[in-house]
């Protein structure tokens, strides 16, 4: 949970930059506002064309996706229903967290604990420690939240933290993760972290 | 064409058209391409103008997740084409001829040598400046996990760059390992603004 010293990496990246918004070819800009003026007036002059007869369709498609719904639900004689780890809060798809939660995923952070959140400030949050699943050997410990105080767009998953309230929370480095990693403090829960961090 | 929504699309165009241009030059190794990218995404926005996000930092992002897409389905057809032309004509593939304007410094060496997913992270940080919550629009995931994506991207970054540099040192010339990208968009830009 150490800061990185020296030289930032992205500041030579930055100067790298390949182009310069300011300095961008006018002819390119002139082209570009003209095909985009024409696309337009295509579009909409084919959409006016297209209207009447598309209208027609639209019941019959509607139809269709209904019959595809129910038959993707119960294909095979099943009704499919979603999966969710234990003491997982979230819907949220691992398309959009870095991990799906899970106990095998959880005993790969390099802290869990449990505790309650004393101070928030912009997107770092202290905890005041009760129980260490792993790492985190300060009994007071500020780690970065991101999208979970309501200070940025607040994550899907999230939870949201609020000074006072108790967490089990889990993370890698010093960001406390999302999507089921951090979630609001339940006993079952804390006992099913506690075998899944076992050493 | 109703005046309220042709106003809309205007507004956003000359807010964010020069934004949009850049983004898809920095992702492109044709100047037509990223043309094409930009007028596909602005009438992508044009249709589905009723779906842009009403905060106007948002917006910007909103426009280069759907470039992001057009780009890919893009690169998709390019990779097709150039597959298909091998097949058909049976010529070998084009091969680039290094230049001096072709050299990239190490940053770019070093961003050529990472995943692609951990390149654009870091191209939205660095070159589009965008904040975290911003690169969420755009990528389609949690702040979250921008965050700590970013934090392992930018510490792979750091070692690939530490080793481009000590390749500099020992006379190994990391523009004849990367693609050139600066150099040939610098090259288009003389060339168009010289017009």
């Amino acid at each position: 949970m150490s800061e990185p010293v020296g030289i930032d990496p992205l500041d030579e990246l930055r100067r790298a930059d390949p182009v310069d918004p300011d300095r961008l070819p006018f002819a390119s800009l002139a082209r570009l506002e003209a095909r985009i003026q024409e696309a337009m007036m295509q579009e909409t002059s084919q959409s006016r064309w297209r209207s009447g007869p598309r209208r027609r369709f639209l019941p019959a498609l509607a139809g269709l996706a209904v019959a595809s719904v129910a038959l993707i639900a119960i294909v095979g004689g099943k009704t499919l229903t979603p999966v969710t780890a234990p003491g997982s809060s979230s819907s949220v798809g691992s398309a959009s967290c870095v991990e799906q939660y899970s106990p095998a995923n959880l005993a790969r952070r390099t802290f869990a604990f449990d505790g309650t959140v004393t101070a928030i400030a912009g997107d770092s949050v202290t905890f005041k420690v009760s129980q260490r699943f792993r790492g985190t050997p300060a009994e007071e410990v500020t780690l970065t939240a991101m999208g979970m105080t309501g200070t940025t767009i607040t994550s899907a998953g999230g939870p949201t933290l609020t000074v006072g309230d108790r967490y089990l929370v889990a993370g890698d480095d010093r960001f406390v993760w999302a999507c089921g990693f951090t979630q609001p403090y339940d006993a079952s829960v804390a006992a099913a972290w506690m075998e899944a961090t076992a050493p | 064409m109703s005046d309220d929504r042709r106003t809309a699309f205007d507004v956003l165009y000359a807010a964010h058209g020069r934004a949009v241009l850049a983004y898809a030059l920095r992702r492109t190794t044709q100047l037509a391409d990223a043309e094409d990218a930009v007028a596909e995404t602005f009438l992508v926005a044009w249709r589905r103008l009723a779906d842009a996000p009403a905060p106007p930092d948002v917006r910007l992002p909103w426009l280069y997740a759907i470039a992001r897409r057009v780009l890919a389905n893009q690169r998709r057809a390019n990779d097709r084409r150039a597959r298909l032309q091998l097949r058909v004509r049976q010529v070998p593939a084009v091969v680039g001829v290094a230049t001096e304007d072709d050299q990239d410094g190490p940053a770019i060496t070093a961003l050529s040598r990472l995943r692609s997913d951990d390149q654009e992270l870091l191209r939205l940080v660095a070159w589009e400046e965008l904040s975290h919550a911003q690169i969420a629009v755009v990528l389609g995931i949690t702040p979250n996990a921008v965050a700590i994506r970013l934090y392992r991207a930018r510490a792979r970054f750091e070692g690939v760059l530490h080793d481009v540099e000590q390749d500099h040192v020992k006379g190994i010339d990391p523009g004849r390992t990367s693609k050139g990208l600066k150099g040939r968009m610098f090259g288009w830009i003389r060339r168009e603004q010289a017009k």
